[in-house]
């Protein structure tokens, strides 16, 4: 809608950063994440709340004690890894409703209502198109018979292999003070990524349980992602109507703020309570789900080819060392290649570039190639 | 003034000291005073002054023998209201009516008590613009009954277009009698019986004081001149008396001259822009339309057009007010002391009244702006008996878009338009009918393949019957409605058509009785019916999966009875009092669900359905309206005024977002969103110096509001089959005082306001979901504690002036995050309390300057620019803050809507 502002007044409206007076008063907030799978291990991670300004990281809940209960009172454990996040080995979970209760390590007690176990279709298919603005969109399509309507919840990871400016083949080896060739790839990576933005629908408005096409994310075409190969494992999940409700309101509260006609913001109230002090809050939904998942990929060589890729390398340069001055050679620099007087043997520099241009792992890929590749 | 007595400020004279000289003999029969003059002149050296209306319809029969000029004077003009003055050097003799021309003497030296030709009246000099229409007018006959007082009623006209004027004052100093017009320009007074000297005064017409003599009870149509300039004066003369005399408290009142002088953003007059001007009104930010009076929210609000109630009175969301100025003749707003013949919501009430249109000839105005044109054209079918006025707005933005090169552009549009018509016949002098039809429309795209679109339209029927000079009654029927549509086609699978409709249509009949000069008396009754489908979700193409959902149709019967006096207990004090009746009926058919008896309404607690058949009464709910007022001046220029009132409202506005929505709905009270109940106390002090140039007023009032809705965090407002679950039962409560400094005459003219004002909210529910903030009282979304506005006028000569607004106030309450965290990989936010934190506060400065052409009367088109800079400080002002994530990342926005200075150039004709 602000755009339709700009619109109207002829770029008048505008949106600037701003950022609020010190808020001070908040406690921090427990913080629940994850959900139980029933086919296969569930993860769940606590933490807590930050004030806005905080830059660190969120402090986790390392030592709490978590359980899934059933009604009859049968808990199942799940094992903490010290670092916040605990885990429930895939198993038979066959009552109709379960609740998360936790302690925490202050003993403040947690305990979520109990919830139906939802049984989520198969994906019926992750599909690419090309969009009207040279982008590529990813969507997703599924349907249920057994349910009258459906609520729907997806994550996804994304990967995709990108090349570092320069392929080096060399390396300055400093204890030798000489250049050997480079035996490790630092040119070709592999990036995972995940879902920013929560990703929900329902069907209610529909005479079928039936999701058509719902578009989970998009990227350019001369973008890097486009470039070589991109591929996108998609984890679908069914959820009730107050957990749909719930992702809504956060997400409504955090993605569709400040429009004009745009709703209020407002606390959003989850499925978990802390019993041991009633006036606190807790930041959560608990459900419980199979899940189904599907992986679709697309290539480049799918792809209509651009005129130009941007990348993040598209501004790099490399430069010249001579062979004499190469035992000096320091800084946050690698060498890429040899340079020969005409074809050769005569060696006239070095090329080198940064380690940012050079080793591909330095913006956080791997040089592992993941298995499904 | 044709005549030949010129200038008269400037002669000096000597009266009576004159020798005897030659005698005249005279001997004419029923002659016009014109030739008896010529046979004067004939047989004399003198030569005459005077102004031939004052003798128009003097007839003279005079047989005189050898008399002097003296003598034959005093016999000519023995009967008349003549006086003349005689200069004997310059052999002069000036004949002018009532008051021999005299320089210094004060005011009341003269008796003003009888009506034969001793009478005299001063007129002091800075009156000239006055139009002196000095022939005293003899209403009634001499012998007619032996009553002291009488009864003058009649209407009071435009002298140019035959339209009749709303709100002129009309009053006699001695003893201090007066009266307003009504809205269709009637006036009924009763003041004692014999010589007085009527002052009438209205916006924009030159003032007219007219001379009566009143024998017994009679008609006084009169006509007033317009201002030919406009831009003089413009703030106020009629409301000048009005302030402090008058009863009314709370009451603004301007028309479309005082409106044309204030900046405006995207060059045009704006009606809703002008309200927000005045202390006590405010808006949730630009571009809305939406405005809040004392603390009251959007829908709160009565707007009428010609009696017809308008829903949604914004085009393009809010950027420009669904009426067109060029129809309009007057607006009035009531923010407190409402009289009992309005009702329905317990804020304000703004009256919208259009013109009439020219009775006399065919005229025609427009105006051509950046964005929009319109154009109005007006004239008798019959002559002085049955005038139209028809008038239409679009905007050409859809044009703009489509030339600006962007592709984001490509696939929006906006557009409007609204059209009025009215027409006003006079069958005869006792009976009047009006007729009113108005339609706008709204449309609009945003890069999306999402269409919105709002249509407004309202008719109006109106039939005005004088009874006798005390009595009068106006039977009226109107008919108003509202749908908005929204319609996706983007995905074949999801196309849908949603739509909204509410109608509603009033009968009622409305009486005044003037009892006395002391009393008079309102009465009537009405009933309103109201139908609302508030939501109907069909498929839109062969392919679309989406189920119809239909949900269940509203009706509701609202029935009300009123009656008001007003009373002036004693020359210092008076007194209004009424009282409406109000009622209302939710009625089948209806299916209603049943909520279990002590849980909270939600889905899971639905225990069962009861079925209303057609007619049958689902609610019902009503009681007493009272409305006082009370008036005491403890000085002429000081008076005191204090008023209560309560309003109820059956029909609630909807509305999750912060400005009027075109997707806000309207709902019926049914049995459990009960019908909103206000109450106001208000208190005022009121003040005019003695040139009456200078206002100063303070204002403090109290309000409570009893079924205020709030709503649950998320609360789903669109296709909702049971928005009860949804929705909570909040109490207000707003309170504040408005200081007002005002200058209404002179070169520089215009007001400061200042305004301190709360408005609250209390959700308190019987569980946790139905509380929000613990039960405590919190800011509304509209809460601006401080509010300070300031418009000057400076008139450099008469086609030229120059305008500056400047108005500041607090930022209004928003929920802001407190904390934040991290969830599937992305920054999530926590959230304050509800309205715990303050947006920047607002800042504006508007300038505008008016040009016109020249005067000449006979020009085929008489054209005026005007240029205004909204914003001049190119302040961006936030209209909101939020906080969003992006790429798993929180950031804070501020949004604004004017981000610039906007000029803008708009060329105004007349034709």
């Amino acid at each position: 809608m602000k755009r339709l502002l700009a619109l109207i007044l002829i770029a008048s409206a505008c949106v600037d950063p701003y950022n609020p007076p010190e808020i001070t008063d908040s406690a921090p907030v427990l913080i629940i994440d994850g959900f139980i799978k029933t086919n296969a291990e569930s993860k769940i991670t606590l933490s807590w709340s930050q004030n806005l300004t905080d830059t660190y990281a969120p402090t986790f809940e390392t030592q709490a004690t978590v359980w899934i209960e059933d009604e009859l009172g049968t808990t199942y454990p799940l094992v903490g890894n010290n670092l916040g996040s605990y885990y429930l080995t895939q198993q038979q979970l066959q009552a109709p409703r379960y609740r998360l209760h936790i302690t925490t390590a202050d003993a403040r007690e947690y305990q979520s209502n109990f919830e139906n176990v939802y049984e989520t279709p198969a994906i019926d298919s992750v599909n690419w198109k090309l969009t009207n603005n040279l982008g590529v969109a990813f969507t997703i399509s599924t349907h249920d018979n057994t349910r009258q309507e459906g609520f729907y919840k997806w994550t996804y990871e994304e990967t995709w292999e990108y090349r570092s400016a320069y392929a080096a083949s060399i390396v300055f080896d400093p204890t030798a003070g000489e250049v050997k060739p480079r035996t490790e790839n630092i040119y070709q990576c592999w990036r995972t990524g995940g879902n920013t933005d929560i990703l929900i629908e329902s069907t209610t408005r529909l005479q079928e349980n039936r999701v058509s096409e719902f578009q989970l994310t998009s990227f350019l075409q001369n973008s890097e992602k486009a470039r070589y190969k991109y591929s996108i494992l998609v984890q679908q999940q069914t959820i009730s109507k107050n957990a749909f409700d719930y992702w809504k309101q956060v997400k409504q509260s955090t993605e569709d703020l400040g429009t004009i006609f745009g709703p209020l913001p407002h606390q959003v109230v989850g499925n978990i309570k802390c019993t041991s002090h009633p006036n606190q809050i807790a930041v959560g939904y608990f459900s419980i789900s199979s899940v189904s998942i599907l992986r679709e990929s697309v290539s480049y060589l799918q792809l209509p080819i651009p005129p130009r890729y941007i990348t993040q390398y598209s501004t790099c340069e490399a430069y010249e060392i001579s062979p004499n001055q190469v035992s000096t050679f320091t800084g946050p620099y690698l060498l890429i290649d040899p340079i020969y007087i005409g074809n050769g043997p005569m060696l006239s520099g070095y090329r080198y570039g940064s380690y940012f241009c050079v080793d591909c792992r330095f913006v956080g890929g791997t040089t592992t190639q993941p298995d499904f590749w | 003034m044709k005549g030949r007595l010129l200038s008269i400020a400037f002669f000096l004279f000597i009266n009576y000291s004159w020798a005897q000289e030659r005698t005249l003999t005279i001997s004419v029969t029923n002659t016009s005073f014109q030739n008896l003059i010529e046979e004067l002149e004939r047989q004399s050296d003198y030569r005459f002054f005077f102004n031939p209306q004052d003798t128009d319809t003097l007839r003279v029969s005079l047989s005189v023998n050898q008399k002097s000029i003296v003598q034959i004077l005093d016999l000519a003009l023995k009967n008349s209201l003549l006086h003349y003055s005689i200069n004997t050097n310059y052999r002069y003799v000036y004949i002018k009516s009532v008051s021999p021309i005299l320089t210094d003497l004060p005011p009341g030296f003269f008796s003003q008590s009888s009506h034969d030709s001793s009478s005299r009246e001063f007129t002091p000099f800075n009156e000239a613009e006055t139009i002196k229409a000095d022939k005293p007018i003899i209403i009634g006959s001499r012998n007619a009954n032996t009553r002291k007082d009488a009864t003058l009623a009649g209407t009071i006209k435009n002298s140019k277009s035959g339209e009749s004027l709303i709100g002129a004052t009309i009053m006699i100093e001695n003893p201090t009698i007066g009266v307003a017009t009504d809205g269709n320009g009637y006036y009924s007074l009763t003041i004692p019986k014999g010589s007085h000297q009527l002052k009438i005064r209205s916006l924009g017409m030159k003032p007219l004081n007219q001379k009566i003599i009143v024998h017994s009870d009679g008609r006084l149509n009169l006509d007033m001149e317009e201002d030919v300039l406009p831009l003089k004066e413009v703030i106020v003369e009629s409301t000048r008396d009005q302030l402090v005399q008058g009863l009314q408290m709370g009451l603004e009142r301007f028309d479309i001259k005082t409106m044309r002088q204030l900046p405006v953003a995207l060059g045009e007059v704006d009606v809703l822009k002008t309200v927000l001007t005045l202390p006590g009104v405010q808006a949730v930010g630009e571009g809305t339309v939406g405005f809040n009076v004392r603390g009251g929210a959007t829908d709160q609000n009565l707007i009428l057009y010609n009696d017809a109630p308008i829903f949604n009175p914004s085009h393009l969301f809010g950027f420009f007010s669904a009426f067109n100025a060029d129809a309009i003749k007057n607006v009035e707003l009531y923010k407190s002391g409402v009289p009992a013949e309005y009702g329905g919501r317990i804020s304000s009430v703004l009256d919208v009244t259009t013109r009439e249109g020219n009775k006399r000839k065919w005229t025609g105005t427009g105006g051509i702006s950046p964005i929009t044109g319109r154009l109005s054209v007006e004239g008798p079918i019959i002559k002085d008996k049955l005038s139209v006025l028809l008038g239409g707005r679009s905007t050409y933005s859809d044009w703009l878009l489509n030339r600006i090169p962007n592709s984001n552009l490509k696939n929006s549009k906006a557009e409007f338009y609204d059209f009025n018509i009215n027409a006003h016949y006079d069958v005869d002098s006792k009976n009047s009918i009006a007729v009113s039809g108005y339609s706008s429309s709204d449309e609009f795209k945003l890069q999306s393949d999402t269409t919105y679109s709002y249509t407004n339209q309202a008719v109006s029927l109106k039939w005005k019957h004088i009874f006798n000079n005390k009595f009068f009654g106006t039977l009226s029927s109107n008919y108003s409605n509202y749908k908005y549509k929204i319609q996706s086609s983007a995905n074949p699978i999801n196309s849908f058509d949603l739509t909204y409709k509410l109608q509603q249509i009033t009968g009622k009949a409305d009486f005044n009785y003037f009892l006395n000069s002391k009393q008079s008396l309102s009465f009537g009754l009405g009933s309103t019916r109201y139908d609302l489908a508030p939501g109907t979700y069909l498929p839109n193409g062969e392919a679309s999966l989406v189920t119809p959902d239909i949900l269940q149709r509203e009706q509701g019967l609202e029935s009300f009875a009123y009656v008001g006096t007003q009373v002036e207990l004693t020359p210092n004090l008076s007194f209004y009092g009424g009282m409406r009746y109000s009622n209302f009926q939710n009625v089948g058919p209806h299916d209603l669900f049943v909520y279990s008896g002590n849980a909270s309404r939600e889905v899971s607690t639905i225990i069962d359905t009861v079925t209303f058949s057609k007619g049958k009464r689902v609610s019902a709910s009503g009681g007493p309206e009272f409305r006082t007022s009370l008036r005491y001046s403890y000085a002429p220029s000081t008076s005191l005024k204090l008023s209560y009132n309560r309003h109820r409202q059956y029909i609630q506005m909807l509305s999750n977002t912060t400005a009027i929505a075109p997707t806000d709905i309207w709902k019926l009270s049914d049995p459990y969103i009960k019908p909103l109940i206000g109450d106001q106390v208000s208190l005022g002090i009121y003040h005019q110096s003695r040139k009456r140039s200078v206002e100063m007023s303070v204002e403090a009032y109290y309000k409570w509001m009893q079924n205020f809705l709030d709503y649950k965090g998320g609360a789903e407002l669109i296709q909702n089959h049971h928005i009860e679950t949804d929705v909570l039962n909040a109490k207000g409560k707003a309170y504040g005082v408005e200081l007002l400094l005002k200058r209404t005459a002179g070169k520089v003219n215009g007001w400061v306001s200042y305004t301190y004002s709360r408005s609250l909210i209390q959700t308190k529910g019987s569980s946790d979901i139905e509380t929000i903030n613990r039960g405590e009282y919190y800011p509304s979304n509209y809460d601006k504690p401080h509010a300070l506005n300031f418009i000057g006028n400076y008139r450099f000569n008469r086609r030229f002036n120059m305008s500056l607004n400047v108005v500041y106030a607090t930022g209004r309450a928003i929920t802001l995050p407190v904390g934040k965290y991290i969830v599937d990989g992305t920054e999530r936010l926590i959230y304050s309390d509800r309205n715990q934190f303050r947006i920047p506060d607002y800042f504006r400065t508007d300038f505008s300057m008016n040009m016109e052409g020249n005067h000449k009367r006979k020009k085929l088109i008489h054209g005026f620019w005007s240029l205004s800079v909204y914003n001049l400080t190119a302040r961006r002002n936030a209209y909101s803050v939020y906080f969003t994530s992006e790429n798993g990342v929180i950031k804070g926005y501020k949004l604004s809507i004017f981000g610039s200075a906007i000029p803008t150039v708009t060329y105004n004709f007349k034709f």
